[in-house]
């Protein structure tokens, strides 16, 4: 069995932890959005993330458009049953603007669900790359000792030392903001706690005896760590990359409220905060969607990440 | 034990010159935002090189750096390009700020969560362990950013209880520091809820706990007198590397809120890259940080006997 096929098994496992599969349904959820959200545009059944419609609606507006422009300040209601199988059928939509628009009129449903899709993109990925960048460090360093892993330790040490948003903001004001410089700083800063994670696995695993043997049948270095010593990192690295995504997650938010998210146009949970921050007052829902849906897609990978750790115990 | 601070403190100096001489380094890619962010979007190139070349910007690296140490030692940060005051006076108004934001939300957060993690963790799988389990993971999941939105809508728009903004303009307001407090109390607790549990729950399980239970002491000696001594051992490192992750957690509510802290000033001169400030704030962060993590070893040495006895 695979490294892939053991992946597989720690999520088929998950099966038996209630919290885990509440965990994995959320997360679900959020994925099937973010995967269908062109079919939802396509099919009319919300607006492009991007098309102004008519700013500052509350939730529940209903609207009416004539040819994807919409109609304000008509008895909608008695138009709407006029139009539905009268002669203006086609030519009018009905419709309702559920969780209203924001201060530039594009629709607030439709920028949740494409946010998602960014969301899910660049929160994953960053947690791969700082995966990718932290594991192959951890392994060499707890394998090998001596002063590779002094230096790379006080490299760890030295980012971690360090508060991670302060960090941030360093490295973005420092090379600006665009989705690969969000990438960068996001596995800068979060591969020393992997590193840290591997290399006391990778310690502790290093004079077992399989280990020894695997050397003695003179098998090379990268062999050793990937196939000998990673695999038995996985519980605990999995629960962590659940763990780390939803923090991921959380970060890139905390990067788009205070301004150095992703670049304005893309839909971004984060930046939808603080763009209707100050609108509070009047039109609490441009701000408070978006936050219900990043906190339960957090909530989701860390009842995910809670359910693997019970499983993995069990095991 | 005093090897430990000697080696924590050579360690820090060390995080200190590496990280300082790193954010000079990366000033000098990028001088010129500097005199901008003085001068003004429109100001000319002239006008801009004069100004680095006046402010001894345009003096070798190495001679500037060790300028910088050398004041720096003396405890002189030099002077903030946006707030034209000493550094060190504006870092350390800001910081006594934090320090009382911070210093109230570990008030409420250490003991509250202590006492809900014994709370659950006394007995694994009972409702009160489930109930305070997914209370506690669905508040750290709601990140600060989305909490503070929903509170000020809650308590300040529709209930009216409490004050918007927490500027302190006329002088210390308790009212306007309960919304920032709340909000970090909301998302830091449930981590130590989470650590305190887990602890809780494997000292439960120990030989000496069921030994007690069955000689037949009361069920409170028990959790009072046995467990907790061990179970807090944990939390207890976990609380000190807390503060760290405050800093982080501060400057997303002193934005939100507008309260002249630490984390505001951070965000504030980093964007406007105001490097003596962003430096002196970088010493501050690593004190603070190889601080908490050193008094939490070293409580952790005196807490458990193991250790300290072993050492002696």
């Amino acid at each position: 069995m695979g490294f892939l096929g053991r992946l597989f098994r720690a999520f088929w496992l998950l099966r038996e932890s209630p919290v885990g599969m509440v965990g994995v349904c959320i997360v679900l959820f959020w994925v099937i959005c973010a995967l269908l959200a062109d079919l939802l545009v396509a099919l009319s059944w919300i607006w492009h993330p991007l098309a102004t419609v008519e700013p500052l609606l509350t939730p529940l507006s209903p609207i009416i458009i004539e040819g994807g422009r919409l109609i304000n300040e008509v008895p909608v209601e008695e138009i709407c049953a006029l139009i539905s199988g009268g002669e203006n059928d086609g030519m009018y939509n009905c419709g309702i603007s559920w969780l209203g628009t924001d201060h530039v009129g594009r629709d607030i449903l439709s920028r949740v669900i494409f946010g998602a899709r960014t969301v899910l993109i660049f929160a994953p990925l960053a947690t791969l790359c700082a995966y990718v960048v932290g594991v192959p460090m951890g392994l060499i360093a707890g394998y090998r000792g001596g002063w590779i892993d002094e230096t790379l330790s006080f490299i760890a040490n030295l980012i971690l030392s360090f508060p991670v948003l302060v960090l941030y903001i360093l490295i973005l004001t420092l090379v600006g903001t665009s989705t690969y410089n969000i990438l960068l700083a996001v596995t800068f800063a979060s591969s020393p706690a992997i590193f840290r994670i591997v290399r006391g696995v990778a310690l502790d695993l290093r004079s077992r005896e399989y280990i020894a043997a695997a050397q003695t049948r003179g098998e090379s270095t990268w062999r050793i760590l990937f196939v000998e010593l990673l695999p038995n990192a996985r519980g605990p690295l999995l629960v962590d990359a659940m763990l780390r995504i939803g923090y991921t997650t959380i970060q890139i938010g905390i990067l788009g409220f205070i301004g150095l998210g992703l670049p304005p146009p893309t839909p971004d949970w984060g930046g939808m905060v603080n763009e209707s921050r100050q609108m509070l007052i009047i039109f609490p829902h441009m701000a408070i969607f978006p936050c219900i849906a990043i906190s339960t897609l957090v909530l989701g990978f860390n009842l995910l990440a809670d359910g693997m750790r019970e499983v993995s115990l069990k095991d | 034990m005093i090897l430990l601070v000697a080696r924590r403190i050579v360690n820090m100096v060390l995080l200190m010159l590496a990280l300082s001489l790193i954010l000079f380094l990366s000033l000098e890619l990028d001088k010129d935002s500097v005199a901008r962010s003085v001068l003004g979007p429109y100001s000319n190139d002239e006008a801009r090189a004069a100004w680095l070349e006046n402010n001894g910007y345009n003096d070798p690296l190495p001679l500037r750096y060790g300028r910088w140490v050398g004041n720096a030692v003396q405890g002189d940060f030099g002077e903030s390009v946006i707030f034209r005051t000493e550094v060190s006076e504006i870092v350390w108004r800001r910081l006594k700020a934090t320090m009382a934001l911070a210093g109230l939300v570990m008030g409420i957060v250490a003991p509250l969560g202590i006492a809900l993690g014994v709370l659950a963790g006394m007995r694994e799988g009972s409702l009160r362990d489930r109930f305070i389990s997914l209370t506690s993971i669905i508040t750290t999941s709601v990140p600060e950013f989305a909490s503070a939105p929903f509170l000020l809508v809650l308590f300040v728009f529709w209930l009216g209880w409490l004050p918007a903004v927490s500027t302190m303009a006329d002088g210390w307001d308790w009212a306007q520091i309960v919304m920032p407090v709340l909000v970090l109390v909301l998302y830091d607790v449930g981590y130590i809820v989470r650590i305190t549990r887990a602890s809780m729950i494997e000292v439960m399980q120990s030989h000496y706990i069921r030994t007690a239970v069955l000689k037949g002491l009361r069920w409170r000696t028990v959790i009072m007198r046995h467990a907790l001594r061990n179970a807090l051992l944990t939390p207890f490192t976990v609380i000190m590397l807390q503060f760290n992750w405050l800093l982080s957690g501060v400057i997303v509510v002193e934005y939100f809120f507008a309260y002249k802290g630490f984390g505001a000033l951070l965000l504030e001169v980093a964007l406007a890259k105001d490097i003596y400030v962003i430096e002196c704030c970088a010493m501050v962060a690593v004190l603070v940080a190889v601080g908490t993590q050193t008094i939490g070893d070293i409580g952790y040495i005196l807490l458990n006997p193991r250790i300290r006895f072993a050492n002696s």
